[in-house]
């Protein structure tokens, strides 16, 4: 006869023999649930199997082996979604940069030299910064950075003569940089004054600088010396708050500007004093928003590029005080916002339709002089604007900047901002 | 209990046990991110130890981390495997804890 034993965690079966008394301990890892009376041993075993506890599990067993390895594979798929997740914002954040800090390059107006904002790259940092960069196209040296401390720049522009840089930065900041005597910074206007500049411009006799943001324009005396009591206004002449502005531009005789702002619902190129901020004169009524205003260097033709793509050009001769629509065949619309006048104001360039081509109109004539297929394939080609009469430069949202020889209407150099 | 309940429970704890994970690989990449700043920032004392002990830089904080996050789930998973109950129990409050480390990095 088997009988089964209960004791702690071992289950006994012993075997009653009269003759031959023995038992046989078996651990079953298993609670034996009780005692009973089986007439075979297998049955009894069985019997507890049927309900056994887990196993008491010792480290590196098969279990903590296959919840380590499960744990490691959660990890990295964790990982990879994270990964995803995270280019897909820095890639979205990335282009709302290029929005906020467009590369954008101005001549020296000494015929060889520029200063440029560099757009920051893609990159994983937490902060993204533009800085600027200045090149001297008469050496074959790469372009130099600039180590002004002014953080994010966003808007510059240079006096005619060449002696004053304009920077305004990302916090409302606008400086002046000496650039020909001790390189000094002074603050125009700080960031308490204003918001994101959307643009600046100084007057052809370098006294003047207009900026605009979103509360309007700006006029600040640049002649050091003009300080009032109020630190950081001590520049500011006036402050044209009324209308909502959306871009402007300087004449050069320093003393009228031309804007397209919003008066009662309708939208109106009108001309603005330099000295007061007054409106002068409403040119014409638009049908939409003026995205960029440009002026010849000799204030005889005005041009219109609207956010609707169309380009408005208007003339005046110096002789008259009205401006009248100058018609000429095919300047109808272009993709992108560009338009510049050669120094001696008998070429404009602008961008076809879609954004590929540079396109260079004879003013004089009123046709088509040049195209330049500026192949900024996987970038967006943000501007142009001339070195002297005979050399122009063009740049891309990939910082690559291109020297283009006018009449040979091909690049002559490349440069890459980036450092 | 029910194959129905098992079921319930068991896709709980899967649940659980990654987001524990998901969140741990998110609180990594920020202290990536924030590389340059994170020794002024961060506000784990054994965090801060590490930082200083790497000489600001992240690769120490962020080996331990990891390592702490696979010993952590491996743990769990051989918890909830023994018992599937106490698993739970400690799974989901661990779970919630991390999604308010979660709305903490993304608000604080």
């Amino acid at each position: 006869m088997t009988r089964l034993l209960q004791s702690g965690t071992q289950a006994y079966i012993k075997n009653f023999s009269y003759d031959r008394p023995e038992h046989e301990t078996v651990d079953l890892d298993a609670t034996p649930l009780g005692v009973s009376f089986v007439s075979d041993r297998e049955t009894a075993c069985a019997g507890l199997a049927d309900h056994p506890k887990l196993p008491p599990t010792k480290p590196f067993s098969s279990l903590w082996l296959r919840a380590f390895i499960e744990s490691l594979v959660a990890l990295i798929l964790c990982l990879v979604v994270v990964s995803f997740w995270v280019l897909r914002r820095e890639i979205n954040e990335f282009r709302a940069t290029q929005l906020l800090f467009p590369t954008y390059c101005t001549s020296l107006h000494d015929g060889k030299s520029m200063i440029a904002i560099v757009a920051p790259r893609l990159s994983f940092e937490s902060q993204r910064k533009t800085h600027l960069v200045q090149n001297d196209f008469s050496t074959e040296l790469p372009p130099t950075r600039l180590d002004f401390p002014i953080d994010n720049p966003v808007c510059i522009d240079v006096a005619s003569n060449g002696e004053n840089l304009f920077v305004g930065t990302a916090d409302g900041t606008v400086y002046c940089v000496d650039l020909k005597g001790t390189k000094s910074l002074t603050v125009l206007r700080d960031s308490t004054i204003g918001g994101y500049p959307l643009g600046l411009a100084s007057s052809q006799d370098g006294k003047t600088l207009v900026t605009l943001d979103l509360t309007g324009l700006y006029a600040w005396n640049v002649e050091i010396g003009n300080y009032e009591q109020e630190p950081g206004q001590g520049h500011q002449r006036w402050h044209q708050r009324s209308e909502p502005v959306s871009c402007f531009a300087i004449f050069p005789d320093s003393k009228t500007g031309v804007c397209c702002r919003t008066n009662q619902g309708q939208i109106e190129l009108a001309e603005f004093s330099i000295e007061t901020g007054e409106i002068k004169l409403i040119i014409e009524r638009m049908p939409s928003l003026i995205e960029k205003l440009t002026i010849s260097p000799d204030g005889e033709f005005l041009v219109c590029l609207m956010q609707s793509g169309e380009i408005n050009l208007f003339n005046r001769p110096l002789s008259s005080e009205l401006w009248k629509r100058c018609v000429i065949p095919g300047l109808g619309t272009g993709s992108s916002f560009i338009a510049s006048f050669s120094p001696n104001a008998a070429i404009l360039i602008t961008s076809d339709m879609d954004g590929s081509r540079l396109v260079a109109w004879n003013l004089a004539e009123k046709k088509v002089e040049h195209e330049f297929d500026v192949h900024y394939r996987n970038s967006v080609m943000m501007g142009c604007e001339f070195l002297d009469d005979n050399r122009m430069l063009s740049w891309g949202q990939d910082n690559i900047l291109r020297v283009w020889d006018l009449h040979a209407a091909s690049p002559v150099r490349e440069v890459k901002l980036q450092q | 209990m029910s194959p129905s309940l098992i079921k319930t429970l068991n896709g709980l704890f899967t649940f659980a046990w990654i987001f524990i994970i998901l969140v741990s690989v998110v609180d990594g990449y920020l202290v990536w991110h924030f590389r340059a700043v994170i020794a002024q920032v961060e506000q784990n004392p054994a965090g801060i130890a590490m930082l200083a002990m790497a000489g600001g830089r992240v690769w120490l904080f962020l080996s331990a981390k990891s390592f702490g996050t696979i010993l952590a789930s491996t743990w769990l998973m051989v918890t909830y495997r023994k018992n599937a109950i106490v698993g739970i129990a400690i799974a989901v409050p661990l779970a919630l804890f991390q999604f308010g480390l979660l709305l903490f990095l993304r608000y604080a």
